[in-house]
């Protein structure tokens, strides 16, 4: 509905300094080709006329994001637009960037950006920027790519630099570090040490910039999910429960090993504790056919951020030629079903017809399907046997469909469905951490 | 490793949720309450000699039923090893469906129910065969004494076959299923001997309403009528009349749909002789000495916890590739439950694909599992999209079709209008808690008014 609008996604990028292994953008040659029209798309008053066009209300407008590839490594696309839209939304004050930060010229395109917002020294911009670091360096570069820790850390020391030196002080900068773990990587969580050195790298990149000591910059502490969809197993979810159980002893002690950690149970973020059965509980939602909308080039929209891969007709051809290197399972990207994620402009409000119905109030049909998937999986003997039982069903559902690992793409690419989830993601949760995530004695239980 | 291990973990969970929803059942069917909703459906092909305007397999086809997997030996071979399978592990089915296409007036269908035919002989147990056809059969002798022959052949092995006549009527025949060949023709003498062979066996029909020639509807259903007089069949239970769920549902279509309603209900109000007793034993099922028993669709059922169709009630096999469908408009590849697995030859497990769909299909509420749906004022009363239009139409099977709503609300809206002023409500609320109709009409009246609710707000709009 349009009235719900309030975020905009510009692409800066198509293309990655980086390939990751659970990235669920296929790289290859077309993304190149995508870049070039997306270049393009930056010249002029495209975007401007477009977001007027979808946010007709001057006040609606509060957040823009950036998304690709990585954003950064072309962020000077958007100065043009943003020049041209912040006088025309007063209300737009909320930015957010996701980057590996892994690349030389990162420092120039993130400072860039800022001073654009020097620009306008009456208006205040709350910067997040989320900075996508798996851990100490033998878990990123086995994600990410060797040498990209080195790379992240030496851009992390310029830009401490010249935080105190060039940040516009209209702008309040909050760094967030994301960590992804796999289910490889995971597996190296196998101990209470090495739990507490995984974390550590995060402690300390958090004390360098609290040292600096500036009231407009802050730092949240990261703690890492999985890469979704996973194709978990019970195993898998046996492992993470340990995982679990060893993170909240940590807890209980933490500051013996870290400064600024309280919480380090992963998932643990927004775990509700004791469940009453309601349909009152909060879905989780990404922004999609609700609050976000993604601007393409060609009166394109994107729904997600791998919206924009479908921009050429021949993107798929290109995956399924990437001599078995792509990193997205090939039966899943490259199955018969239409892409579910981009729209021309005038089709786009049938898909926030349809989001609405999922978001609504009193919708009951997300813990529904989830809670059946869950008693059967228990009569599979794949995830805890007390899922057998309907109640304790649907408080799992309730946990998940609140959480973030709940991805409407996810699910379509996986399931053929926004509706329904991929089995992975709950045997890794549903083999004894949900009970440890919920566990309203540790210390990041919210009500 | 991981991958491997996943996937066995999903097979093993496909064989969890057909085992609970069929296998187990079928093996120990005694005093099962589920197993006259356990069926299973063999899909044995799309090819036909129609071209209906409403039917999917013209514009999908395809991709339901690859051609690769359309080959006549190929489905023959399958369907050796599926009834070897049957028989092996004993199962009792309570209904056999045969779905394709049209196959019923050529050599290799009269071959297909010959095998079954011998295998039932050889001990293959099963209740009932069900077998929808376009009816074409009856144009030619040979294959409509053919068919008679396997009717009664089947019965005395203590198997009903029960063939229904997917047949619109004489005024919608030529303009909405059409022959592939323009030389054979359907006029009075083909439906005479159409009603004289359901009459004969006491089977029925089911004409599709759709929005293709919805105008012609009114002398349509007239005409069926009289063809039951003629034949002392009993009306309208010998016909159910089904609303196509296509996104054809124009403005002007619906006017038609209303039109065709109102004269169904005038109709029967007649026929009841102005007596709401009698009306409502004939089109709301409710009392009487003969209350009606096939689908009317100006009836106003409750909308079940499964869906309307057949999906959650049997197990589909597309023959040609043992692959397990959701249903024969579901039967996309993203949305295949799994295969059956082979070993030398014979059938010994599955394999599974999407398990979180057939998670759904058998085991979810469908009054509250489904976005959109869950929180519809007319969820009381709906029969709800059919899961692969919405797929076709929305890009997800499980996404509300907004042409298809509206096409239904506008159907309850109407009925719901007519029925207030007949005064048929109001007759309702005044049943007393002492009669056995009493409950039945409560849960009619509660549907209505969160559905005259709804109108009034979003009129209020």
């Amino acid at each position: 509905m349009i009235e719900n609008r309030e975020t905009v996604v510009l692409y800066t990028t198509a293309t990655c300094n980086l390939n990751c292994v659970y990235c669920y953008i296929d790289k290859n040659k077309a993304l190149v080709e995508i870049d070039n029209i997306l270049d393009e798309s930056f010249k002029g008053d495209y975007y401007e006329k477009f977001i007027l066009e979808m946010f007709p209300d001057p006040n609606q407008l509060k957040t823009l994001e950036t998304w690709g590839g990585e954003p950064f490594l072309r962020m000077d696309r958007i100065y043009n637009t943003l020049e041209r839209i912040i006088p025309k939304y007063p209300n737009l004050a909320g930015f957010f960037a996701s980057t590996n930060m892994a690349f030389d010229q990162w420092n120039e395109q993130f400072f860039g950006l800022m001073k654009i917002f020097g620009h306008f020294p009456r208006r205040i911009f709350n910067y997040c920027l989320q900075v996508s670091l798996d851990g100490p360096e033998e878990f990123t570069d086995m994600t990410r790519g060797n040498g990209t820790t080195n790379k992240i850390l030496d851009n992390y020391e310029k830009m401490l630099g010249l935080l105190t030196e060039i940040l516009p002080p209209n702008v309040n900068l909050l760094i967030q570090f994301k960590p992804t773990l796999d289910i490889n990587t995971v597996r190296m969580l196998n101990s209470k040490n090495a739990i507490i050195e995984y974390y550590m790298i995060f402690d300390k990149l958090i004390d360098r910039l609290r040292k600096l000591n500036r009231s407009n910059i802050s730092i949240g502490e990261g703690i890492p999910n999985l890469a979704c969809p996973s194709l978990a197993t019970k195993e898998d979810g046996i492992f993470f429960a340990n995982l679990c159980q060893t993170t909240r002893m940590i807890e209980k002690d933490i500051g013996r090993y870290l400064l600024y950690y309280k919480n380090i149970t992963p998932f643990s973020n927004g775990a509700m504790g004791d469940v009453n059965l309601t349909l009152k509980h909060k879905n989780f939602t990404c922004g999609t056919g609700y609050t976000t909308i993604g601007f393409l080039p060609n009166e394109m929209v994107s729904s997600c951020h791998n919206g924009f891969v479908d921009i050429v007709s021949n993107y798929k051809k290109f995956a399924n030629a990437n001599d078995g290197r792509s990193t997205i399972d090939a039966k899943i990207f490259l199955s018969e079903q239409k892409h579910r994620m981009i729209f021309h402009k005038n089709d786009y409000n049938k898909y926030e017809n349809q989001m609405a119905c999922f978001n609504c109030e009193g919708t009951s049909a997300r813990v529904a399907t989830i809670a059946t998937q869950l008693v059967l999986l228990a009569h599979a003997g794949q995830v805890l046997p007390l899922y057998k039982d309907d109640v304790e069903a649907i408080k799992a559902a309730i946990f998940y469909q609140s959480h973030t690992a709940f991805c409407v793409r996810d699910n379509h690419a996986t399931t053929g469905s926004l509706t329904m989830i991929h089995n992975g993601m709950l045997k890794f949760l549903f083999n004894g951490a949900h009970q440890l995530l919920e566990d309203k004695n540790s210390i990041n239980w919210v009500k | 490793m991981n991958r491997s291990t996943y996937q066995m973990e999903e097979d093993e969970l496909l064989k969890v949720i057909l085992d609970k929803r069929f296998f187990s059942i079928w093996k120990n069917s005694e005093g099962n309450k589920l197993w006259e909703l356990s069926n299973l459906e063999l899909y044995i092909t799309s090819e036909c000699n129609l071209k209906c305007e409403y039917c999917y397999l013209n514009t999908r086809g395809d991709q339901l039923y690859p051609k690769e997997f359309r080959k006549e030996e190929l489905i023959y071979e399958n369907l050796l090893k599926i009834f070897d399978w049957w028989l092996e592990n004993d199962f009792y089915v309570n209904e056999l469906s045969l779905f394709s296409g049209e196959i019923w007036h050529l050599p290799y269908g009269i071959k297909i129910l010959e095998t079954i035919l011998s295998y039932t002989r050889k001990g293959l147990r099963l209740r009932a065969i069900s077998l929808p056809t376009n009816s074409t059969f009856i144009l030619e002798d040979a294959t409509l004494n053919q068919m008679q022959y396997f009717v009664d052949s089947f019965k005395e092995c203590g198997t009903s076959l029960i063939i229904s006549h997917s047949v619109d009527g004489i005024f919608l025949e030529d303009i909405s299923r059409p022959m592939k060949s323009t030389t054979t023709i359907r006029d009075q003498s083909f439906y005479d001997r159409l009603f004289i062979f359901a009459k004969k066996n006491n089977f029925f029909f089911h004409p599709m309403v759709s929005a293709v020639a919805i105008e012609k509807w009114n002398d349509n259903y007239d005409w069926f009528k009289e063809m039951c007089v003629k034949y002392d069949m009993k009306f309208p239970d010998a016909i159910m009349m089904l609303e196509v769920r296509n996104p054809d549902w124009t403005d002007e279509k619906l006017e038609y749909l209303k039109k065709y309603y109102t004269h169904q209900i005038v109709g029967f109000w007649e026929e009841a002789k102005h007596n709401f007793d009698n009306f409502l034993a004939k089109v709301f099922c409710i009392g009487g000495d003969e209350p009606s028993n096939g689908y009317i669709n100006i009836a106003m059922p409750m909308a079940k916890t499964q869906a309307g169709c057949t999906i959650p009630s049997c197990l589909f096999v597309r023959v040609g590739d043992l692959s397990l469908v959701p249903c024969h408009r579901t039967a996309y590849p993203q949305y295949i439950y799994g295969k059956f697995e082979l070993e030398n030859g014979k059938i010994i497990g599955v394999n599974a694909n999407n398990t979180a769909f057939a998670s759904k299909i058998y085991f979810s509420n469908n009054l509250t599992s489904h976005h959109g749906c869950d929180v519809c004022q007319y969820n009381g009363f709906c029969l709800r999209g059919c899961f692969g239009e919405q797929y076709e139409n929305t890009e997800d099977a499980f996404m509300p079709d907004p042409i298809v709503c509206n096409m239904f609300k506008t159907k309850y809206n109407h009925l719901i209008d007519v029925y207030v002023g007949l005064g048929v409500f109001e007759y309702m609320s005044k049943i007393s808690s002492s009669d056995f109709r009493y409950i039945m009409c409560q849960q009619i009246l509660l549907q209505v008014d969160r559905v005259q609710k709804e109108r009034v707000m979003q009129n209020a709009k």
